[in-house]
């Protein structure tokens, strides 16, 4: 099943580049983002149902409900850094002012 | 917090993870506004209508069980859809509109329509092996046919018929949509998560071929 790309899935694959390793709540992606939760869970979901991320739950501590935590699968590094790369390729190859005419 | 549990409470079973997963976050955000902001958005999982994912072998065995149980139930909806038709030619004799009448039509061919697509998809039920592997193959088998199905001309009608009988039962209301905006409301609603439903049913079951993959693929 092919993965539907939008710039909003590109703006969350480059989130979790910027910590490739770690794994991060939900809350803290929608605030770095910008993306509203209604959103963002439908873009973890389709990552998710392609297994590029994968998801835990946080080990309970006392007074505190486990979040739900997130991160990318090696499969899903692979394929930020490609769709995260080809955006910046697209926006560097677009001319700043509409380009040169005449 | 109850917007959240709500959600929580009515999210379908592949969706109940996220949905708690979602109201966890709303203890961790600073602000009133910025949380009820979260839990609003977070109904958005409401619209995503998703069986319990299959991980095993067992989940797959059981769904092909029920697939197989469920291979009778065409009769009894098509039976349904020829009643609705029946009662919708009643109502269309007595309309008092001209708006109530086109409803009452749309109504009258699309359930005969659907009630005539659904026979003729009817299948016998199958005696099932008791075998995990012949079990998760007929599984396999009985998606793939769901959604070629789906794919299909005939498929592809039959959602679009689905929609139209939503669409006509909002306009067959005595008096027009006025009359009851309360009611035309509610039914606007559900022709709209309706019309998403419907539309959204070839990917859901491509969602569980892949799952079915997926376990045939651990187990290899």
């Amino acid at each position: 099943m092919k993965m539907r790309r939008s710039p909003q899935t590109t703006r969350v694959l480059a989130e979790f580049l910027q910590c490739e390793k770690v794994w991060r709540y939900g809350y803290d992606i929608s605030r770095n983002t910008g993306l509203k939760s209604g959103t963002l869970y439908p873009i973890l979901m389709r990552l998710a149902e392609h297994r590029l991320l994968e998801t835990s739950w946080e080990t309970a501590e006392e007074g505190r409900p486990p979040r739900h935590l997130y991160k990318l699968t090696r499969d899903g590094l692979r394929y930020a850094r490609e769709q995260v790369g080809a955006t910046a390729v697209q926006a560097v190859g677009a001319p700043a002012f509409g380009g040169v005419t005449g | 917090m109850k917007i959240s549990g709500g959600v929580v409470r009515y999210a379908s079973p592949g969706c109940k993870e996220w949905a708690e997963g979602l109201a966890r976050e709303v203890e961790f955000i600073e602000g009133d506004w910025a949380a009820l902001r979260w839990a609003v958005g977070s109904s958005r999982v409401l619209l995503d209508r998703r069986a319990a994912p299959m991980t095993s072998h067992a989940d797959v065995a059981e769904r092909a069980r029920r697939f197989s149980e469920s291979l009778g139930n065409g009769g009894s909806f098509s039976s349904v859809m020829f009643i609705v038709a029946f009662v919708n030619l009643i109502r269309f004799v007595g309309a008092a509109s001209l708006q109530q009448r086109i409803a009452c039509s749309v109504l009258v061919i699309t359930s005969i329509y659907m009630g005539f697509v659904i026979l003729s998809q009817q299948r016998k039920r199958q005696a099932l092996s008791d075998s995990v592997g012949d079990l998760t193959l007929y599984c396999k088998l009985e998606l793939e046919h769901q959604r070629d199905f789906l794919r299909s001309g005939i498929g592809r009608s039959l959602r679009l018929a689905g929609v139209l009988f939503f669409i006509g039962m909002v306009f067959t209301q005595r008096g027009g949509l006025r009359a009851n905006p309360f009611f035309t409301a509610f039914g606007v609603l559900v022709c709209v998560l309706v019309t998403i439903l419907i539309l959204r049913q070839p990917r859901l079951v491509q969602r569980q071929i892949d799952e079915v993959d997926a376990v045939l693929k651990e187990t290899q």
